[in-house]
């Protein structure tokens, strides 16, 4: 197995993040970067996608709040070593949401309907540490994507400090899709880039998808599914070299945003 | 034939209704599963991952045999053992899915 070099901390890029510089939006979003991690098709594991992102920024000191919409096995509470009742809820009551807590600094919730977050979700109630809002979702299809949309960008404005629907809109999206559904994943990036034209666009696929899409591309390391069946957030140094990049990237637009803003 | 028609051996409306939403959410975990529907049992393999699952519906409650020997079965009838089979067979399949992209 080829050796892996070491990642670049969110430690060494927070200061970017953290800046002291006046922000767009209003100072709830201070501090905070929400990120929208969009599966495109069933080869790719949401929830180990989702609960490796998450583990990432927690690992760094940020407070994560983990939202899941589950439309299928497994979801975000086997990775967070949940009781099979807990992790498996979804599949016998579909309105069931879920929650729990790890290690301290990530908070979940999950359900295979996001209706039924509503008004059971809270805003992170540090407000001093820097916090990181990520929702994983399978792509809705068809009619469904705008209201689907509109609501999860709703609950991410409650937990981003109760502030208008706008402000739950995502900073980042991540859009994972694999070689056998290449179509969804483009009416996926073409519905998330004309929902959320502001926000900064990854496309992860592992090296079999040769197409190309509008977002820029990161590959999934081929050795990454080796822990799809361990009940623990995955460590690999990939969830933290996105999450630093994530940072890096939502830090740099604010900052030119805040700039264009003050030129007039 | 329909994985709803084979559940109709189960006399117990729940117990099929567990049987339903468990081939429901086995289906639901990969694009690429083979699926055998036979009048007493629904088959559902992988071959390239290796992973096989058979649900065998009986009179008061189904048989969930995980693995291609059939090693062992899982008996369910309520919803704590549709949890066990169903965690047991989501492990099983993430183990192959892992050990698939290990030998690849």
């Amino acid at each position: 197995m080829p050796e892996r070099r070491s990642s670049r901390t969110l430690r060494d890029v927070s200061h970017l993040f953290l800046s002291q510089s006046r922000p767009v939006r209003d100072e709830a979003r201070r501090g905070t970067a929400c990120i929208w991690l969009a599966v495109a098709d069933r080869s790719m594991n949401r929830a180990h996608c989702a609960a490796g992102l998450a583990a990432a920024f927690a690992r760094q000191g940020m407070r994560v709040s983990l939202l899941e919409v589950c439309g299928s096995l497994p979801t975000i509470g086997y990775y967070f070593g949940m009781e099979s009742a807990g992790h498996l809820s979804p599949a016998l009551d579909r309105a069931a949401l879920v929650s729990g807590s790890w290690n301290g600094t990530v908070r979940y919730w999950f359900s295979a309907s996001v209706s039924s977050f509503r008004g059971r979700v809270e805003e992170e109630p540090d407000r001093a540490a820097p916090r990181a809002i990520v929702a994983a979702f399978p792509y809705p299809r068809g009619r469904s994507a705008e209201p689907f949309l509109s609501a999860l960008r709703e609950l991410s404005a409650v937990l981003a400090g109760g502030g208008p629907p706008e402000d739950g809109s995502p900073d980042a999206i991540i859009v994972a899709g694999g070689a056998e559904g290449i179509g969804g994943t483009g009416a996926c990036v073409a519905g998330m880039r004309e929902a959320f034209p502001r926000a900064a666009g990854f496309f992860v696929a592992d090296h079999s998808v040769r197409e190309t899409v509008a977002f820029e591309r990161i590959v999934l390391p081929d050795d990454l599914r080796r822990s799809w069946a361990r009940r623990m957030p995955p460590a690999d140094p990939w969830f933290d070299d996105l999450a630093a990049g994530l940072l890096q990237v939502v830090s740099l637009r604010r900052r030119e945003a805040v700039s264009l803003a003050a030129k007039g | 034939m329909r994985v709803f028609d084979v559940g109709k051996r189960i006399g117990s409306r729940s117990t099929r209704r567990l049987f339903i939403r468990f081939c429901r959410e086995m289906c639901r975990l990969s694009d690429r599963f083979e699926i055998e529907v036979a009048p007493f049992e629904v088959m559902l393999r992988e071959p390239g991952a290796g992973f096989c699952v058979v649900v065998s519906p009986l009179r008061d409650l189904f048989l969930v045999s995980i693995g291609e020997s059939r090693s062992f079965d899982v008996r369910v009838s309520s919803d704590e053992s549709f949890v066990s089979a169903l965690d047991l067979a989501l492990e099983r399949y993430l183990a192959c899915a892992s050990k698939s992209a290990s030998a690849s």
